[in-house]
């Protein structure tokens, strides 16, 4: 073998050897992205065994609908909320807030959408407060957001003082809580947050801002204005979830929304999404861990360990997923 | 036995996910040697070193210390096998003092019966900064309040208290002063008086030239080449470095210094919130390189962030003069084609965790919007052109930015702003930590900018480049102009330094 033979055996082992590396690289990508929706498949299938196929059934399909309804609206605008990073607690009491407010003005005669949209003010304005105390005064947002879910709660509370509870009229707008209804909703809600997300300056701007907001800043993106935006669109999705919670257990009172603010965060988490946003944001993560986080409250409440294991199974595999998809070394979970 | 071989490796990789950082790397050093490892901004020298001392542990390969097996866990563990590191990031937990900083990790030293003696502990530490000549420096101060410098010394009593026998220290992307410097100088001499080995990672290659005795230079990883004695000479290491002779020119090779007389930007009077600029004009040409010089505190970098409407202006205001608009903000100035590119590229020019394609497109999104949808293909379509123009190195426009080189990430800098369209650029120490290779190809594209009538205003700490480049060289001192040179072989650096101190 002649020294230019050998050269060029040499040097083909090394582009093998590099292909190999890029090819193991992106399979530790691919599993990482799949593996939160591998999860979700394995969850329903040993459900539907366990349960020998009630989970399946259609009864067991539409409380689904029911159960993870709520939570995948708001998680649309969770989406873009998270991609900049940044948690936020005030999402459940925000809710309570909206809905007690959207009652009031159905009961006092206000027309059904006129009343909606004063709950969509509602909300929108209350995390415009906290984009206002995030932008402006510097105060860090986790923080921010604790003292609007104390706002909320206190205003609530002073709402439904005298009765303790304020009763939507359900006959009234019956056809909201209707499965179909829900559905179409939903998809219509996915379709346009994918679009905003992928597909325009809004969602491009705000991963960009989640990865790096000095960057984004001397590169011409208005991240005031855009991280007003993201808060502005959850608000939207907040009122939309209230509407629908309260036309389903026909009454408003403080506990609305209670326990949202974790399940949206264990949804964000499992979809396999960075709590510190920026570009490896995906829009449909938070939308499979809330079908995760549903499924398995759901299964393990038919196999009639709802709340004797259920908490702890959760807790579990929260610590699972995330020790076993975040790099660590980076920080990426919180920074 | 003066030519007894300290310390050897045979094969090693190291990969980083699919980035192969190391490639089937030998090297030895042997007592009395100074070996300077040289190579360009990602060609593994940090990697290599690194793993001698512990600090990561190579993919495969085989290390030897003193002819026997050497595989160490830690740093720690390494340094009681003898071998020290400087590392090039400042190393030290600014909230504990000094003394504890050089111990950390070695407290057992000083334990009775398991209580710290810290008498015992200070008196040491005490004795070593006398040692390395840094007495200036209390063992019992918080690093906290320490500079930059003296942080790095504290470091160097760290490296220096167990008696090394080899030595490394890694400067390749901060550089110490001259109080550093000397004591580095010291400390080789010294070590190699007593036979014992170094291995030095700089940039300066006239450093290099006089401080080693040997060179091993790497590429890509892999081993390319090694001088020893006589060949140890700046001309035989650049060549190696970028792996093909850099042949003519370096800079631009005219001392044509005119350009335009339409005026492009018009700085009135600026004064800055800190006060480092005063009362600043300046107006800036079609087809300009104006360079801006002076000592670091000189107001020149404020000046740029001022005229792109980062910083706030005091006074005065900044005047883009084909269709006189004020510029008052980073909205204005895009808008009017301006690109600023900053000093400090990491924090606030590029998105490290994010692709090349999100990176490049980040000033452009309005401009690619079609009624509000922007496309998968015209992203791709306008970040492959800046890639392609920038011939930015990669495996495709979704790879990662903080996968690549420094020189690669700047690349990626300037691509935001080609992609933007950009007419007038603001480049602050635009080619600072890249090497020679990229630092060329920069200079080539600033020139070209240049013929196509576009502005430039290069702000820079480098003496040599601005006097190679720039048509008109604004020295700055104090916040205000202290010289203007124009474009001419007859300008010096000395010339220039004068004007700045």
């Amino acid at each position: 073998m002649d020294t230019e033979t050998v050269k060029k055996n040499a040097n083909r082992t090394e582009e093998e050897i590099q292909e190999e590396l890029i090819r193991r690289q992106k399979r530790k990508e691919t599993i990482t992205s799949i593996l939160p929706v591998v999860g979700l498949v394995v969850l329903v299938v040993l459900f539907t065994v366990l349960t020998k196929g009630q989970f399946i059934g259609m009864d067991n399909l539409k409380l689904l609908v029911n159960q993870c309804f709520t939570m995948c609206v708001i998680v649309v605008g969770g989406a873009f909320l998270y991609s900049i990073g940044g948690l936020d607690m005030a999402i459940g009491a925000i809710m309570a807030l909206s809905a007690t407010v959207l009652t009031l003005a159905f009961n006092a005669g206000v027309p059904f959408v006129i009343s909606f949209l004063i709950g969509v003010v509602v909300s929108v304005a209350c995390m415009s407060v906290t984009a206002f105390i995030r932008n402006y005064l510097k105060v860090t947002p986790f923080i921010a957001s604790l003292c609007m879910m104390n706002i909320c709660q206190g205003l609530v509370l002073t709402a439904i003082a005298s009765t303790g509870r304020i009763v939507f009229n359900y006959s009234q707008a019956a056809w909201v809580d209707d499965t179909v209804t829900k559905i179409i909703t939903l998809v219509l809600l996915i379709f346009v947050g994918y679009v905003l997300f992928n597909y325009t300056s809004i969602g491009k701007s705000l991963k960009a801002i989640g990865g790096n907001a000095t960057a984004a800043r001397i590169s011409g993106i208005k991240v005031e204005k855009m991280v007003f935006i993201a808060y502005a669109i959850v608000g939207i999705t907040i009122a939309i979830g209230g509407l629908f919670t309260v036309v389903r257990s026909g009454v408003a009172d403080n506990t609305l929304g209670t326990g949202l603010n974790l399940n949206v965060m264990t949804a964000i988490v499992l979809g396999g999404f960075p709590l510190t946003g920026g570009a490896n944001a995906k829009f449909h993560a938070p939308l499979i861990g809330a079908l995760t986080v549903t499924v398995l409250t759901n299964g393990l409440g038919l196999l009639g360990q709802a709340n004797a294991m259920g908490y702890a199974i959760k807790g579990l595999l929260f610590i699972i997923v995330v020790a076993s998809t975040y790099e660590k070394s980076k920080g990426k979970l919180i920074s | 036995m003066g030519n007894e071989v300290l310390i050897s490796c045979r094969g090693i990789c190291k990969n980083f996910g699919a980035t192969r950082a190391l490639i089937n790397v030998d090297f030895e050093l042997r007592r009395g040697e100074v070996c300077g490892l040289i190579g360009e901004n990602g060609s593994g020298k940090s990697t290599l070193t690194s793993i001698f001392a512990g600090v990561q542990p190579a993919t495969s390969g085989e290390m030897f210390r003193a002819g026997e097996h050497y595989k160490p866990h830690n740093m720690v563990e390494a340094q009681k096998a003898g071998v020290a590191m400087i590392v090039q990031e400042a190393g030290t937990l600014p909230g504990i003092d000094v003394a504890s900083n050089i111990f950390i990790g070695n407290y057992e030293m000083f334990g009775r019966m398991g209580v710290l003696n810290k008498k015992k502990m200070y008196a040491e530490a005490t004795r070593i900064l006398e040692e390395i000549g840094a007495a200036d420096i209390k063992a019992t101060t918080k690093v906290a309040v320490l500079n930059f410098e003296d942080r790095k010394i504290v470091e160097i009593a760290r490296a220096m208290y167990l008696n090394p026998e080899i030595l490394v220290i890694d400067e390749s992307t901060t550089a110490l002063a001259q109080k550093g410097r000397q004591l580095i100088y010291k400390l080789i001499d010294k070590m190699r008086a007593e036979n014992k080995g170094v291995i030095f990672i700089s940039h300066d290659l006239e450093e290099l030239e006089r401080v080693c005795n040997r060179i091993t230079c790497l590429r890509d990883g892999v081993v390319v080449g090694h001088l020893a004695d006589e060949e140890i000479k700046v001309a035989n290491m650049r060549p190696l470095m970028v792996g093909r002779d850099l042949q003519g020119h370096y800079y631009r090779e005219d001392y044509d210094g005119t350009s335009s007389d339409e005026v492009v930007l018009d700085v009135k009077h600026i004064t800055s919130e800190n006060g480092y600029v005063r009362n600043f004009s300046i107006k800036l040409h079609r087809g300009e390189i104006l360079g801006f010089g002076g000592l670091s505190e000189c107001g020149m970098h404020e000046v740029g962030r001022m005229i792109f409407g980062l910083d706030k202006t005091i006074t005065g205001e900044v005047e883009y003069v084909p269709q006189h608009k004020k510029i008052d903000s980073i909205k204005d100035a895009i808008s009017l084609n301006i690109g600023y590119i900053s000093k400090d590229r990491d924090n606030e020019s590029i998105i490290l965790n994010a692709s090349i394609q999100d990176n490049t497109l980040m000033a452009s999104y309005p401009k690619i919007s079609r009624l509000g949808i922007i496309t998968p293909k015209a992203e791709k379509e306008l970040s492959d052109k800046q890639i392609e123009r920038m011939r930015t190195k990669c495996v495709s426009g979704k790879q990662y930015v903080s996968q690549l080189s420094g020189g690669n990430k700047q690349k990626v800098a300037f691509s935001k702003w080609l992609a933007a369209g950009s007419d007038i650029y603001i480049m602050d120490c635009p080619t600072r930590g890249i090497d020679i290779g990229v630092k060329a190809a920069m200079y080539d594209m600033i020139y070209e900018f240049k013929k196509e009538g576009k502005a430039i205003i290069m702000i820079s700490e480098e003496l040599p480049e601005l006097i190679g480049m720039s048509d008109r060289m604004i020295i700055m001192k104090d916040g205000a102009i202290s010289a203007e040179v124009m474009r001419s072989p007859d300008v010096t650096d000395t010339k220039l330094i004068e004007y700045m101190v």
